[in-house]
Formats: structure tokens, sequence, C-alpha cells
């Protein structure tokens, strides 16, 4: 079964253009301008049970405003989503007992409130059983390390620990689908793996279909096995990450250690079947193809065996590999 | 009827919630409870000493302007302790806080207004409830008059929870709607006077646009003078209000495109 599937699905925002300076500010008041944005165009994707989806993008991307659509916070301004068989915007009861929202930037506990009293809360607005509550929250808390922490108003919790809260919270129902955008924005190394380890559990528990959007690479890294690339609100990569390594990384790097670097050695590297090279004081990095790889490697022992005091391949790792193809806007 | 029942459920939740909070952590709501009787106490003061020297005023003697004032700060309470929280939403709406409060499995108009009460005003709820009993049990009124003077306070709560609701969801079109909530104070204060002492297009205007009058005045006019007021004004503005709201309330949400991150 196809738990969402979304057919062209674009969202357009109409805000009002800000008008700068006196006069023209003046001016605005009574005639305003409109601009449109489009935020996302055209996205037909499905995602199935068991599914953890990375949503990659840079700023203004359109990131934010999928996940809000999927959720059903905002409606579609064209196209259809459908979740667990519901269209999301109608908000039914039954659907959003279904689903999870955890955003960075925004709370849903009560700062007047203890955590322990939140998640109460919130056991009575989902009508969650007492049984499962008490697992959930017991376990979950101590996971994150934070339990000792439970009893705290929330607004005396520092933001690492209050996320942390937010998260136990957004699991206290048990959502079928979990939608995270930006959970680890300013958290410390530390809490990050907490987080990302609580939520592959939870993943690998159930069949929860998991949407995450981070900055942080080695979160989508370590979470997901399948991944969207959207640039400029448009689709332009779905499938798994392996995949899309295997084809976008098509060079590795070569790393040599010399006692020397002679212009004969340069002229030797410059010979092989090389993409590019870069010589810094007896370092030479080199980048080759990745079907070359084994003949230049071969090539440069056999050439320089006399003069390498230390040679390696390394192979990218992927969080640096997703982040060269974001910025130099690589996907096409 | 099960739907009710758990509206019920829920706002017994929230109560209780609000209740917590309150008794752990802060004092100002308390601070909040005399605030209120200091409000209602002045007012009565300020009646005293305006009015006391006279015997009427447009037709009210002066225990019938008591029921105004008792009312005005009946409904006040009640308006205060439930749904006051309402207020934050402009704030909610302009910050986009209020995105993950639109997915909770309840009623939205219902979980976000009524989502922060003011438990500890019960206080204040209960002084009002027996200055209620007493202007009841002093009136000369009959059965029909009583009868309705009580359905007529409910409607009065309705009616107050439709026109702060309809304001309320204004500020999903104007993002930077001002203290709506120092205009309805201001009109309730005004209103808990006899109304035939304002103009008539100004009564009118209290009636139709802003019912400030049909909220405050209505009840104590059905409890003292014609009981047939009620069917006449009060139920078909509280019914007309009412659907407003959830109109109003229902076109907002369709219009949030909410903001931030
Ligand atoms: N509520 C809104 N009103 C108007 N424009 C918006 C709103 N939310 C987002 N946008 C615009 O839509 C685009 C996509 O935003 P968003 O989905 O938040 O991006 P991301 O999460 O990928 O950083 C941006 O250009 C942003 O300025
Ligand atoms: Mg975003």
């Amino acid at each position: 079964m196809r738990s969402i599937i979304t057919q062209n699905l674009s969202r357009v925002y109409k805000s009002p253009v800000e008008k700068t300076g006196l006069a023209r500010s003046a001016k605005g008041l009574f005639r305003k301008e409109f601009k449109y944005i489009n935020a996302v165009t055209d996205m037909s994707f499905c995602a199935e049970h068991g599914d953890k989806i990375g949503i990659l993008g840079l700023n203004g991307a359109g990131k934010s405003t999928l996940i809000k659509m999927l959720c059903g916070i905002i409606a579609p301004t064209s196209g259809s989503v459908v979740v667990g068989g519901y269209t999301p915007f109608q908000k039914k009861n039954d659907f959003l007992r279904l689903v999870s929202l955890v955003a960075g930037n925004k709370s849903q506990l009560n700062p007047d409130l203890s955590a322990w009293d939140n998640f109460r809360f919130l056991k009575s607005i989902y009508r969650v059983p007492e049984r499962q509550f008490s697992e959930t929250a017991r376990k979950l808390t101590l996971l994150l390390e934070c339990a000792n922490l439970i009893d705290k108003q929330i607004r005396r919790l520092s933001f690492g620990e209050r996320i942390k809260m937010e998260i136990v919270a957004a699991l206290i129902h048990r959502p079928k689908f979990l939608f995270l955008d930006e959970p680890t924005i300013g958290l410390d190394v530390r809490s990050q793996e907490s987080i990302r380890k609580i939520l592959s559990d939870y993943c690998a528990e159930g069949d929860a279909v998991l949407f995450v959007t981070s900055h942080n690479l080695s979160d989508i890294v370590d979470l997901c096995n399948r991944i969207l690339v959207i640039d400029g609100g448009t689709l332009r990569y779905d499938g798994g990450l392996a995949a899309f390594c295997a084809h976008y990384n098509t060079t590795s790097e070569i790393n040599i250690e010399v006692e020397n670097c002679t212009p004969r050695i340069r002229e030797i590297v410059a010979g092989t079947g090389i993409v590019d090279c870069d010589f810094t004081g007896n370092m030479i990095r080199i980048q080759v193809e990745k079907t070359f790889i084994t003949t230049v490697f071969r090539e440069l022992i056999q050439k320089l065996s006399n003069d390498i005091n230390k040679i390696q391949i390394i192979e990218p790792r992927t969080e640096d590999l997703l982040k060269e193809l974001l910025i130099k806007g690589k996907v096409k | 009827m099960k739907k009710a029942l758990n509206l019920f459920r829920i706002e017994g939740i929230f109560l209780k919630y609000n209740l917590i909070a309150m008794l752990q952590y802060r004092l100002s709501y308390f601070l909040s409870v005399f605030y209120e009787l200091f409000d209602a106490l002045t007012m009565m003061a300020y009646f005293y000493i305006v009015f006391g020297s006279t015997s009427s005023i447009a037709g009210w003697a002066q225990s019938q302007i008591f029921t105004l004032v008792v009312v005005s700060y009946f409904i006040n309470i009640v308006c205060v302790m439930l749904y006051i929280g309402m207020t934050s939403i402009p704030e909610y709406i302009h910050s986009g806080q209020l995105d993950l409060l639109l997915l909770k499995p309840v009623n939205k108009r219902f979980f976000l207004t009524f989502r922060s009460p003011n438990s500890v005003q019960i206080l204040n709820f209960l002084v009002a409830a027996v200055g209620i009993g007493y202007c009841v049990a002093k009136s000369d009124a009959v059965a029909i008059n009583i009868i309705c003077f009580f359905i007529a306070l409910l409607c009065s709560i309705i009616l107050m929870y439709s026109v702060m609701c309809i304001l309320i969801s204004l500020s999903f079109w104007f993002i930077r709607i001002g203290n709506s909530w120092n205009i309805i104070e201001l009109l309730n204060q005004m209103s808990a006077k006899p109304k035939n002492i304002f103009p008539m297009p100004i009564q009118l205007l209290l009636t139709l646009f802003i019912p400030a009058l049909v909220i405050i005045n209505n009840p104590a006019y059905i409890l003292h003078f014609q009981y047939d007021i009620f069917l006449r004004q009060t139920l078909p503005i509280t019914v007309i209000f009412y659907i407003s709201s959830v109109i109003v309330f229902r076109l907002g949400l369709k219009k949030y495109s909410s903001a931030g991150g």
C-alpha cells in the first residue's frame, strides 16, 4: 500500500511587497502590490511504510512548505496530496492522530508546565492508554538522557533540552507519519546522536514513515534511506541515498606524500589520466575518475615507487558529497 | 452528544492543567483574581458615587442598575475564566506557532479558543454567582422572567465568545490587529448602564454591530422589565453572531499560510 502520494503538488504564496522609504510606504497604504512566490512546484512522489526520507535543499528551497502541506497545516494551491488515505488539509481527527510534527523553531509544549505534565496533557488529548503512555515516556526520556529534567518547567530548560522534550512529546501517541523540520538545529553532537538513535529506533519498531529536513547532513546520512533533493521549489532527485551517491560520486581522490615534490614528479602525475590535481608542499591530491582509479593508481606506484612515502585512496564522505552537490547546484 | 461530552472532557483537561501551572509557578495569575475583583468593585463604587443620590435613571431603579453591574462582572469573569486565552491567537498566527496547535485531534476552534483558560477566576466566578443570586432574589420578577434571564445570561456568554472569536479571526487576514480585548472591555464598561441613556443610533450600533448592549443590558432588562426582548433580540442576535464566528474562523483557517521556518 502506498501511504503517501502527491501529484503535481504546488504551493504559491501571495505576499505583499514591502515598500521602503516613507513616501513609498505611504503609497502602499492605498494600493497594495503583491508578489507571488512559487515555494513548491509540481512535485510528484510516493512513499511507503518504512520509508525514511531526507529532504535536502538550500534555504528557501521549499522544504518546510512541502512538510506543512504533507501534515495539513497549509493547503496546496494546486495538485493533490494524500497521506494515509486522508487529504491532510481537511484535518480529520483520525488523520491527525496518525501524524506528528517537530519543528526546531516551534514549540508545542506549554512553557508554564513541567515536561511530565505536558506529556500527560497530550496523553489525555490523544487518549493514549495509560500503559502505553508510561512505557513510551519512560523509555524515551531515558534514552534521551533527560529523565532527570522531567519535572522541570519547560521555560527553565535549555534549548537542547527542550527539543528533546519536543521529540518525546511528538512520539507519545505513536504517530505513523513523523515529520521533522530541522530537529537538530542548534544541538551539540551528543544530543544530535541520541536524537537520531531514538528516531531510527522508533522507525525500526513500527513501520512509520519519516520525513526529515536538516542542514545537518549527518542527520540525513544516519537516518534516511531515501532522499528528495529540492532546488527552487522543484524536485531534482528522488531515490535511494546510496544510488544518489553512486550516480553523482564519479571521482575519487588519491593522496600521495612524497619526499620532495620535484618538477619531474609533477610531470608524471599530470601525465596520468587524472581529472584535477593539487600540490601543497610535499602533499599531492589527485582527483581521478572512478572507472580509471586502479589504472592510475598502478601507474603512479610504478613510476614514482622511489619517491612515495605514503599513498592512499580517499572515498569522499557522503555528507561532503551531498554538500558539494547542493552548493554547486550539480544535481540536474 | 458524544462529541459534546468529549468537548466537556477536554475543557476539564484544559482547566486541570491550567490550574497545575498556576498553582506551581505563577503568582501573577493570582494577582489577576484581585485585579478583576478590584475592577468590579471600582465599577460599583462609581455607580454609587454618580447615581447614589438619584433614586432612578432613565426608568431604572438603583437596584436594577446594580443588576447591570453584577451582570457585567459575571460575563466578564466567565469570559476571562474560560476563553481569555484566545487573545494570544493573533500572536500565534503572526509567528507561525499556530502550526503545531492545528495538528491536535480536537475541534480546532474549540481547541484554540479554550486552550489556555484562567482557572483561578473560579473565585471571582463564585462571588459573581452569589451576586447574581442576590439580584434575582431581591427582584420581584416572576418565573418566566427569571428563566429567560438565565437563558439570556447563557446567550450573553456565547455572544461574547462569538464576538471575540470574530475579532480574533480577523488576524488571519490582517496580521497586525491591535489589542481587540481592550476594545471589548471598554464597550462592556460602557454598556453597563441603562440603555435608554444612549441616543438611538448608538443603541442600534451597540445592539446590531457590536452587540455589547445585548450582552450586558438585555439580561438585566429581561429580569426587571420585559422578557420578550429575549426572543426579539438576544436569541436571534446570538445565533447570527455565533454562526458568523464559525464561518469567519473557518475561512481564516483556510487562509492561514503559516510563517517562519
Ligand atoms: N508564509 C509565507 N508567506 C510568504 N512566503 C513564504 C512563506 N513561507 C515561506 N515563504 C517563501 O517560500 C519559499 C520557501 O520557503 P520554505 O519552504 O520555508 O523554505 P526552506 O524550508 O526550504 O528553507 C521561500 O522563498 C520563502 O520566502
Ligand atoms: Mg525550513
